[in-house]
């Protein structure tokens, strides 16, 4: 069993729904995982499955309305976020947690120059003089791979790759002991994507952060991660080390997922593609959430609603086949 | 195999205010009919620019380019819009190259009414042939885009492409806005259409292992230069160029077991604009030296592998 | 593909709608739409029929009955000569409407043309078109106005011309930035792949994607129009006295703001309702016409 103090954070029975007039979105269902300190984990998932609604849902920034959070509690060493006052969330957020958004180009102020952006967090946070907290802005841009004498220019004189870095340094200020990352590589090309995972190891290592990555590469996953949570639907379907999913994928999505992309050592002229369409968030089907689209779908897997089992120690499958065994 | 496009030291440059942009810098390259050509490099190196200049969507500043062994950059305007219709795009996003205002069937009307090959009866029929084709389900027929997701609008773009029958299709980033699933979905679609009609196409990505999958041939690009140029499998097994090696070696690698030793490249990207001749690498290059500063020129290094760097010799010990 | 199969099963046959029918009808279902519709074709009404209804005549003077409140004689009141209010605010519609819709229609129309030529070519066209437009924008309006008029000679459709071309200005740039906006997306570079002319593009593809501001502007000039008017009946170029119209009545009631306030209130209500129902009519026909609002 895990020690209580190594697991940070831990997810249990998040429910998030986004209700309008017309519609409610069931966003995110009964998620439940745990990270242990220092880690990094995988979240793997289509666009809409509800992997950037769970980040925001732990950072506590989802938009109210139209989003409701059902049930669910977020534990940070024993201390529960989703009860915390606002006042008492803004000291957690950017200290304890950070969050880097997925594209770089928008989340700078582009008429403050990039050096201010990062003391004004430490200055927010850490209660440090401005003298100081220019010193330690200096330093991240340094760490980052920006030369210092940089501080004063504007993002806009940046390139790209070195925005998300200046992205990844703001988030990395305050030392924090959560980095949520949201596709933090999806808009760089593959050269600077090397660049800025190896820096986000790197730190990951030095520092001791705990690291959730939200992608859709599984590319980015095989390199970065140590657990992996396959999301589908707002659910996590499929949950493990990084070698149970990737050696022993079981659930028919995690499965179909690996069909889907094209390997970069393998010669078959045809993928295997997931059939139909991911489902309509606010219309799910009943029972297993995947079944419309999987190929081994009984008439029982529309009847029921399926529980995470266990395969092996830490490997949670959620499907009836599995849960046959 | 017939040599369907040809191009000869295609340049296309654009003036900006701070100069000239070099963002096609002499690029030769054949396609033979029926086979793919993979386009691939990072964003800002041209490849989108090369592939509007095929499909005459831009004019080329300089250099010559034969389309079924016809010059297109002489063809007056009745030839031009033949060539169109046999030379068409499939854009990236589908969010912005559908007309937000136009159901699934104008769309396509449009492009058929155009060409005044068919009467409107015909058109009718012919649209519903087309949904067939690229499977979109009849009944989304009055959709507007916003209504539809984005791999069935990738759909509706592709059979805007396909409407005319076409022989060369430029597909540029077709898949790289679209979710993995979805992707491969519309990967296996576009083979089914080469197979089915014969197509050419000249596939641009920046994605390498979606370009391995469906391309014969592979050009790789660097801020407007070719720099490898090879039958893809070839060009996976081995690189010469050391640009070539570094952006495969950062291919994230699904085999947890075995990580590739990545090379990460150093030093700032040269700028396209008004650029020095030479290689356009030789800032990022371990390998540089005085001789890379002068114009390289493609060498064949081993059959139909062709490498642009004065050093490859040396680098790779040949 | 897979996918498809159970649908292609069924045959299904969708009948295509006629679309100005459906943009009809989907105005109908908007109920601030159709209130401003209802109240717009009242205002158009009265233009037509105002002199027939009136219960005096709009010039007759009657100094004995000068500046009287609103009474059941006299429903809007009178003014400082005594003629009776709610006969001059009956004829004059027909000049408000004429000039305010009037001059809106030339300024929003030449707005388009030369907004869509400026913003879809660009380069020196748009520089030639543009520093035009700074120029007659440095002159002020009213100068200018006085100055089309003038040359034009009085009258009122001199003057619906001379405001209607000052307004070109604003217009185009309006419709330019939209036109911008648009420039950018890859549909238009689609149309000209399939071989679409640049004017098809900027007739089917540009102008329908970035017109939704006009409307708006269309609608919230005309009562700005309606007022600038009366400038010009002050000076004797637009509307020809004795003949009434909104925005010369406002004006004239001025002067007798404290002893006779309706007499500038009543005129300017009416302004005010003919913009709220173009606006509330504009805005509907806005959505209407947008596919993404559709239910």
């Amino acid at each position: 069993m895990m020690k209580e103090n190594d697991i940070f954070p831990e997810v249990k029975d998040l429910t998030v729904e986004y209700v309008t007039k017309e519609e409610t979105v069931q966003a995110v269902n009964d998620v439940l995982f745990t990270l242990r300190k220092g880690k990094t984990l995988g979240l793997v998932g289509e666009t809409g499955a509800g992997k950037t609604t769970i980040a925001k849902s732990i950072l506590q920034v989802l938009p109210v309305p139209p989003a409701v959070v059902k049930s669910g509690e977020i534990l940070i060493e024993g201390q529960d976020l989703m009860k915390l006052s606002e006042d008492e969330m803004c000291k957690v957020r950017g200290k304890r947690v950070t969050m880097i958004f997925q594209d770089p180009m928008t989340a700078l102020n582009p008429v403050m120059t990039v050096g201010h952006q990062i003391a004004e967090v430490v200055q927010l946070h850490d209660g440090v003089s401005g003298v100081e907290a220019k010193k330690r802005a200096e330093e991240m841009l340094e760490m980052v791979g920006i030369p210092a004498a940089r501080y004063s220019e504007y993002p806009d004189q940046f390139s790209g790759r070195m925005r998300q870095r200046v992205v990844i340094a703001i988030a990395l200020a305050c030392n924090p002991d959560l980095l949520l990352a949201d596709e933090p590589t999806t808009a760089l090309d593959v050269t600077i994507q090397a660049q800025v995972l190896d820096l986000m190891r790197e730190l990951n290592k030095v520092k001791q952060t705990s690291m959730i990555l939200i992608t859709h590469d599984l590319g980015v996953v095989a390199e970065m991660c140590d657990d992996v949570a396959v999301v589908y639907a707002g659910e996590i379907i499929e949950s493990g080390t990084l070698a149970d999913i990737f050696k022993k994928p079981t659930h028919p999505y995690t499965l179909g997922l690996f069909g889907s992309i094209p390997k970069i050592d393998d010669d078959s002229e045809r993928l295997n593609p997931i059939m139909g369409l991911p489902p309509n968030p606010a219309d799910l089907p009943n029972g297993c959430k995947f079944h419309p689209r999987c190929p081994y779908a009984t008439e029982e897997c529309a009847r029921r609603d399926v529980q995470m089992t266990e395969l092996t120690e830490g490997h949670f499958c959620r499907c009836l086949k599995a849960e046959r065994r | 195999m017939a040599e369907l496009v040809k191009v000869e030291h295609l340049k296309k440059y654009f003036s900006v205010p701070k100069g000239t942009l070099h963002a096609v810098d002499d690029i030769s390259l054949t396609i033979d009919e029926g086979k793919t050509m993979g386009i691939v490099g990072e964003s800002g190196c041209g490849k989108s620019t090369l592939g509007r200049t095929l499909v005459h969507l831009l004019e080329s500043t300089d250099g010559k380019f034969s389309f079924e062994g016809k010059d297109v950059t002489s063809l007056n305007k009745r030839e031009l819009k033949k060539f169109r219709e046999n030379a068409q795009i499939i854009f990236q996003d589908p969010y912005s190259s559908l007309d937000p205002r136009m159901t699934v069937e104008d769309t396509i009307y449009e492009t058929l009414r155009l060409s005044r090959r068919y009467s409107r009866n015909d058109i009718m029929k012919k649209i519903t042939e087309i949904m067939d084709l690229v499977g979109i389900a009849r009944r989304l027929r009055l959709a507007y885009p916003h209504e539809l997701d984005g791999g069935r609008r990738q759909r509706v773009g592709i059979a805007r492409a396909l409407a005319l029958d076409p022989k060369f299709v430029v597909c540029d980033e077709p898949v790289s806005a679209l979710d993995v699933s979805i992707q491969a979905q519309v990967l296996n679609l576009l083979q089914d259409l080469q197979k089915e009609k014969g197509l050419t196409y000249m596939f641009i990505t920046h994605d390498l292992s979606v370009v391995r999958h469906i391309s014969n041939d592979i050009c790789v690009m660097y801020l407007g230069q070719l720099v490898e140029t090879s039958p893809s499998r070839e060009l996976f097994k081995t690189q010469y160029h050391p640009y070539t090696k570094a952006l495969l070696s950062a291919i994230p690698s699904l085999d947890i077991d075995h990580k590739m030793d990545r090379i990460v490249l150093k030093g700032e990207i040269t700028s396209p604009i008004d650029p020095k001749p030479g290689c356009r690498f030789a800032d990022r290059c371990i390998y540089a030296t005085d001789a890379c500063r002068q114009p390289q020129k493609l060498v064949e290094v081993s059959p139909s592998h062709f490498v642009s760097c004065c050093r490859v010799k040396e680098i790779n010990n040949l | 593909m897979p996918e498809n199969t159970a649908v292609m099963g069924s045959e299904e046959v969708v009948k295509k709608e006629n679309q100005v029918l459906a943009v009809i009808k989907r105005l109908s279902y908007n109920k601030s739409a159709m209130a401003g519709m209802i109240i717009f074709a009242f205002i158009v009404f009265i233009a037509i029929f105002g002199e027939m209804l009136a219960p005096y005549n709009y010039a007759t003077v009657d100094p004995v009955n000068a500046l009287q409140a609103p009474s059941l004689q006299h429903l809007f009141g009178t003014d400082n000569l005594g003629r009776d209010i709610f006969s001059r605010v009956l004829v004059g519609c027909k000049w408000s409407l004429l000039i305010g819709v009037g001059a809106q229609i030339i300024a929003c129309g030449g707005g388009i043309i030369l907004g869509c030529i400026s913003g879809f070519f660009g380069g020196r066209v748009d520089q030639v078109i543009m520093r035009c437009c700074d120029v007659i924008q440095a002159i002020p309006s009213v100068l200018l106005n006085i100055c089309l008029a003038g040359i034009l000679g009085p009258g009122v459709f001199n003057t619906i011309l001379a405001m209607g071309l000052t307004g070109i200005t604003g217009g185009t740039r309006l419709m330019r930035s939209s036109i911008m906006t648009v420039r950018k997306k890859e549909y238009l570079e689609a149309a000209s792949s399939i071989n679409c002319s640049n004017s098809r593009s900027i007739i089917m593809h540009a102008l329908p994607n970035s017109f939704s501001p006009m409307i708006v502007s269309f609608t919230m000039s005309i009562g700005s129009g309606v007022i600038g008017a009366s400038g010009l009946t002050y000076l004797g170029l637009g509307v020809q006295a004795p003949n009434p119209e909104w925005g010369a009545l406002v004006s004239s009631g001025r002067n007798y703001l404290q002893s006779a306030p309706y007499m500038t209130i009543i005129p300017g209500i009416c302004i005010m309702i003919l913009v709220l129902s173009l606006n509330l009519f504009g805005d509907g026909l806005r959505d209407a016409l947008d596919p993404k609002l559709k239910k």
